[in-house]
C-alpha cells in the first residue's frame, strides 16, 4: 500500500465501501450467535477470555490490597481463601487454558494451514458455548458463597469436609474441560487433515506445531481431570467413599490423578504461547527460526515430558522418596527441550533485522520472565530445596513468572501481532509499546519481592503473615497495580483501533506465513482460491547470501500477495 | 473454482443400492471429509480412553491395596447377570458392526433393521443392570450415607448357610467374622460425655440403637475392637462398590448415549433425511459402539470374575 493511499485513506476512509470480509459479510446478533466461522468464534472467545481475565486480576487486585498489611485490611480469613480460590479458578480454567488456543489458535490456524475453516465448525462452536456455560457456572458458583479449596480442590477437604460452593465450581471446570478436548480434537485433525496441499509436516510454522503439541495433551489429559472432578462431586453430594482417608480411601491418590492432568496443563498453557513467539521472533528478525526441526521436536518433546512429571507437585505429599527421586529427574529433563527453544529464539535473531515493534517487546518480555520461571523452576524440582521452598511465595512467584511471564505475554504479543489481520486496523503503536514496557517492569516489581519472601518462610496461601515481611508485600502490590494499568491500557488502545486506526493491509509486518497472503480482515472462506506451498515455512531472504558473512535478511514476497482476494474494491 | 456453487457430491455402490455424501464447505473433496471423520472420531475415543482410564488406575490401587476385601465384596455382584449382560452387549456389537458393513453398500433396510436390534440390546443391557442396581440398592450396597454393609451381610450369609454337618461357608470372610465378633461382644465398650475432648470422636449409622438409646449428654461413642475392624472392612467394601457404581454407572451413560445416536439415526432413516444418504454417521456410531463394548469387556471381569 502506497503512502498516498494511507493519507487518503485517513479522509476518506469511511466514504470508500469495505470489501467483503468476515466481520462485515453479515451484520445480525444471530449471524454471530449461531456462526461456525473459525474467525467469529476466535473474536467471541476473545471477549468471553477478556472478561474473564478481568475477573481474575480484579481478585488478584484484591490479594494483594489484603496482602500489604500483615493482619489483612477488609477480608474475614473466610473471604480471603475464596478470594485466592476464584482467582486461581477463573485465571487456570477460563484464562490460561483457553486463552492462546481457542482465541489466537482458532484465528490462525486454519489460515496458517491453507484451510477454509477448522475441520469441524459446528463442533468450533460447540466448544464456545461449553465454555460461556462453565464460565457462567464459575461465577455463579463464585458469587453465590464462593469456594475455599483453593484451585486444586485438594481430597478430602474439598470432598468432604468445606462448607463452600464446591460443587458447583468443579462442576464448572469439568464444563470447561469439554471445551478445550473439543477444540483440541478439532486442531488435531484440522492440522491431520486440512493443510494445504504442498504444506507437509516440516513447512508448517511453528505454530501450528504448538497447536498440534497442545492438542495432544489436551485429548490426553482433560478427560483424566474430568473424570477425578467427577469423583470428587460424587464422593461429596452422593457420599460414595473414593479420596476419604476416613473408609481408607487416598487422598493422595486424588493429587496423582490431579496433577496427571494438571501439570501437562502447564504445557497446555505455555506450549501455544511459545508457538506465538515462533511467529513473533520470525516475523521480526527476518530469519528462519535457527534450527526449526529442533524447536518443532522440543515442542512434541515438551509434550511427552510434560505427562511424566506429575509427581514433583508431591515431593511433600508422602510420596516415596525414590518415586520422588525419579520425578525429580525427569523433571530436570524438561529444562532441556525449553532451553533449546530459548537458545534458538536468541539465535533466530543473531545478525537478523529486528523490529522493535510492540508485539516484539512482548515477546522479549516472554524470553526474559518465561526464562526466570524456567531456571527457578529447577530450584523446586530438586528435592532437597524444594522441601524448603514447597508451598511458598516461592512457588508462586515461580508459576506467575511461567504463566504470566509465559502465557500472558506471549497471548499478548500474539494478539498485537494477529490485531491487524483479526481488525484489518493498526493500533497505536506508541501506547503498545508503553503498554509492553509497563508489562514488563510492574510484573517484575510484583513477583521479584514474592521469590524472596517465599525463599524466607512466607507459606503461600497465607492471609497473615509476620511484619518483617511486609516490605517485599508492599512491593508486590505497587507492582501488581503497575501491572494492571499495562494490562488494561491495550483494552482502550485496541477497541479505539477499531474505529479510528489504520487500515492495516494484508501484510503489515512484512512476514511470511499463509495468514498474511489473505486480506485482512479475511475473507469468510479465508481463501478465494486455495494456495499450493512451495515455500519453506519463514522463508526470508538472507541478502548477501553469497557472499561470505550473513548479511541482514529481509522479506521476500512482493507487497501484492500472493492469494489476496481478487476483489475490486480491495484498494481503496 | 468457487466452492459454494461447486456440486460435490460422490456416488458410490452398485446396482440398485446407491449412497450418497454431500461435502461441507470447509472440505475440499469427500476423501479429506471421511479421512477427517475418522480421525476425529479416533481422537475423540481416545479421550473416552482417558477417561476412563483414570477410573481403572483407582480400581487397580484400590484393588491392590485392599485386595481381600475387593475379592469379599464382588461375591455381591450377579456373575449371571453379568454374563448375560455381556452375551447381550456383544451381539448388539456384531449388528453394529454389520450395519457400518450395510451402510456402505447402501442397503439402507438392512442398516436400520441392524441398528435397531443393536438399540434393542442396549435397553436390554441397562434393563438388566436396573435389576442389578435395584437389587444392590436394596441390600444396602450403594455407597451413599445409606451404605449398610452389615445389613448386606448378614441377607448374604442367610441366603448361602452351609448346609448342616458342612464345612464354614467359603464365603465367610473377615468382614462377616467382625461383624459376628461384634455382635457377640458388647457393642459399646464406654460412652463418652459428649463435649469430652479427650474422647475419640467416632460415631456411624451403624448401630442406630446405641445412638439413640444414648442420652443427650453422651452421644459420643467409643467402638469395641471389634467393630471397629469391622468398620474398617466396611469401609473398604464402600471404596469398592463406589468404584463399582462409578464405572459402570459411567459405562451406562454411554450406553445411553449410544441408544439416543442410534435412535436418532434410525428416525433419520426411517423419515429419509437427507443426511441419512452418508453412510459415514453409522460408521462413527459404530466405532462408538464398539468402544463401549470393550469397556464392558474389561468391566466384567474387573467386577465380576475377582478370584
Amino acid at each position: 500500500m502506497s503512502t498516498a493511499t494511507l493519507k487518503d485513506m485517513g479522509k476518506s476512509h469511511d466514504k470508500v465501501k469495505e470489501p467483503l470480509n468476515y466481520l462485515n459479510a453479515t451484520n445480525t446478533i444471530k449471524s454471530w450467535l449461531f456462526t461456525v466461522d473459525h474467525k467469529r468464534i476466535a473474536i467471541m472467545y476473545l471477549v468471553a477470555v477478556s472478561v474473564a481475565f478481568l475477573l481474575g486480576g480484579l481478585a488478584a487486585g484484591m490479594i494483594r490490597v489484603e496482602l500489604t498489611v500483615p493482619k489483612g485490611q477488609f477480608l474475614t480469613n473466610d473471604a480471603y481463601n475464596k478470594v485466592f480460590t476464584a482467582h486461581g479458578v477463573i485465571m487456570i480454567f477460563f484464562f490460561l487454558i483457553p486463552a492462546v488456543p481457542a482465541v489466537l489458535g482458532n484465528f490462525v490456524l486454519p489460515l496458517m494451514l491453507g484451510a477454509r475453516d477448522l475441520a469441524f465448525p459446528r463442533l468450533n462452536l460447540l466448544s464456545f458455548y461449553v465454555y460461556s456455560a462453565a464460565l457462567v457456572m464459575g461465577l455463579a458458583a463464585i458469587i453465590g458463597g464462593g469456594v475455599d479449596t483453593g484451585w486444586t480442590f485438594y481430597t478430602p477437604y474439598s470432598s468432604v469436609y468445606s462448607n463452600s460452593n464446591v460443587a458447583l465450581t468443579i462442576m464448572a471446570a469439568f464444563v470447561a474441560g469439554f471445551s478445550s478436548i473439543f477444540t483440541g480434537l478439532n486442531f488435531i485433525v484440522t492440522i491431520h487433515k486440512m493443510r494445504a496441499p504442498g504444506m507437509t509436516w516440516f513447512k508448517m510454522p511453528l505454530f501450528a506445531w504448538a497447536m498440534y503439541a497442545t492438542s495432544v495433551i489436551i485429548i490426553l489429559g482433560t478427560p483424566v481431570l474430568a473424570i477425578t472432578l467427577a469423583l470428587v462431586v460424587v464422593e461429596r453430594t452422593l457420599g460414595f467413599g473414593i479420596f476419604s482417608p476416613e473408609i481408607g480411601g487416598d487422598p493422595v491418590l486424588f493429587q496423582h490423578l490431579f496433577w496427571f492432568y494438571s501439570h501437562p496443563a502447564v504445557y497446555i498453557m505455555v506450549l501455544p504461547a511459545m508457538g506465538v513467539i515462533n511467529e513473533i521472533i520470525a516475523a521480526n528478525s527476518k530469519k528462519r527460526i535457527f534450527g526449526y526441526e529442533f524447536v518443532a521436536f522440543s515442542t512434541m518433546a515438551i509434550a511427552v515430558f510434560g505427562f511424566i512429571v506429575w509427581g514433583h507437585h508431591m515431593f511433600a505429599s508422602s510420596q516415596s522418596m525414590y518415586l520422588g527421586l525419579v520425578f525429580s529427574v525427569l523433571s530436570f529433563l524438561v529444562a532441556v527441550p525449553s532451553a533449546v527453544k530459548i537458545f534458538n529464539w536468541a539465535t533466530t535473531m543473531y545478525k537478523g533485522s529486528v523490529e522493535l515493534t510492540s508485539h516484539m517487546l512482548y515477546a522479549f518480555g516472554f524470553l526474559g520472565l518465561f526464562t526466570i520461571g524456567g531456571l527457578t523452576g529447577l530450584y523446586l524440582s530438586s528435592l532437597a530445596t524444594d522441601i524448603h521452598l514447597t508451598a511458598t511465595y516461592f512457588v508462586v512467584a515461580h508459576f506467575h513468572y511461567v504463566m504470566v511471564g509465559g502465557t500472558a505475554m506471549g497471548f499478548l504479543a500474539g494478539l498485537h501481532f494477529w490485531w491487524p489481520k483479526m481488525t484489518g486496523r493498526m493500533y497505536n503503536e506508541i501506547w503498545g509499546k508503553v503498554s509492553a514496557v509497563l508489562v514488563f517492569l510492574g510484573f517484575n516489581l510484583t513477583f521479584l519481592p514474592q521469590f524472596v519472601v517465599g525463599y524466607l518462610g512466607m507459606p503461600r496461601r497465607y492471609h497473615f503473615y509476620p511484619p518483617e515481611f511486609q516490605l517485599w508485600h508492599v512491593m508486590s502490590t505497587g507492582g501488581a497495580f503497575v501491572l494492571g494499568v499495562g494490562f488494561l491500557l491495550p483494552v482502550f488502545y485496541l477497541l479505539h483501533s477499531l474505529k479510528y486506526g489504520e487500515k492495516a493491509g494484508n501484510n503489515p509486518w512484512r512476514a511470511v506465513g499463509l495468514e498474511w497472503t489473505t486480506m485482512s480482515p479475511p475473507d469468510t472462506h479465508n481463501f478465494h482460491e486455495l494456495p499450493v506451498v512451495t515455500w519453506e515455512a519463514y522463508e526470508y531472504f538472507q541478502e548477501s547470501h553469497h557472499g561470505g558473512d550473513v548479511g541482514p535478511s529481509r522479506f521476500p514476497f512482493d507487497d501484492e500477495a500472493v492469494y489476496t482476494s481478487s476483489d475490486e474494491e480491495v484498494h481503496v | 473454482m468457487s466452492l459454494k456453487s461447486m456440486e460435490n457430491v460422490a456416488v458410490v455402490g452398485s446396482g440398485h443400492h446407491m449412497i450418497e455424501q454431500k461435502l461441507s464447505v470447509q472440505f475440499e473433496d469427500l476423501d479429506q471429509q471421511n479421512e477427517s471423520y475418522i480421525v476425529g472420531m479416533w481422537a475423540f475415543l481416545v479421550t473416552e480412553v482417558m477417561f476412563f482410564g483414570a477410573l481403572f488406575l483407582a480400581y487397580t490401587l484400590y484393588r491392590t491395596m485392599y485386595f481381600n476385601t475387593y475379592l469379599e465384596a464382588h461375591h455381591f455382584l450377579d456373575v449371571k447377570l453379568g454374563t448375560l449382560n455381556t452375551l447381550v452387549l456383544l451381539s448388539s456389537s456384531l449388528s453394529a458392526a454389520l450395519s457400518v458393513y450395510y451402510a456402505q453398500h447402501g442397503q439402507r433396510i438392512k442398516v436400520a433393521l441392524l441398528l435397531a436390534f443393536t438399540c434393542i440390546c442396549a435397553f436390554g443391557f441397562m434393563g438388566i443392570k436396573y435389576v442389578e442396581y435395584t437389587s444392590k440398592i436394596n441390600e444396602g450396597l450403594l455407597p451413599d450415607q445409606n451404605f449398610n454393609y452389615a445389613k448386606a451381610l448378614t441377607v448374604f450369609h442367610e441366603h448361602h448357610k452351609p448346609a448342616a454337618g458342612a464345612e464354614e461357608n467359603p464365603r465367610a470372610n473377615v468382614a462377616w467374622e467382625q461383624l459376628q465378633l461384634a455382635r457377640k461382644t458388647n457393642q459399646v465398650s464406654f460412652v463418652a460425655p459428649k463435649d469430652d475432648p479427650n474422647t475419640a470422636f467416632v460415631e456411624s449409622g451403624f448401630d442406630n440403637r446405641v445412638t439413640s438409646a444414648a442420652d443427650a449428654t453422651a452421644r459420643v461413642v467409643v467402638k469395641s475392637a471389634a467393630r471397629e475392624r469391622f468398620d474398617i472392612e466396611a469401609g473398604k467394601a464402600k471404596i469398592f462398590f463406589s468404584i463399582y457404581f462409578c464405572m459402570t454407572g459411567l459405562h451406562g451413560i454411554h450406553v445411553i448415549i449410544g441408544i439416543i445416536c442410534m435412535t436418532t439415526l434410525i428416525l433419520m432413516y426411517l423419515t429419509k433425511h437427507p443426511a441419512a444418504d452418508d453412510y459415514m454417521p453409522i460408521e462413527m456410531v459404530g466405532l462408538y459402539w464398539h468402544f463401549v463394548d470393550i469397556v464392558w469387556i474389561f468391566l466384567f471381569p474387573l467386577m465380576y470374575l475377582i478370584s
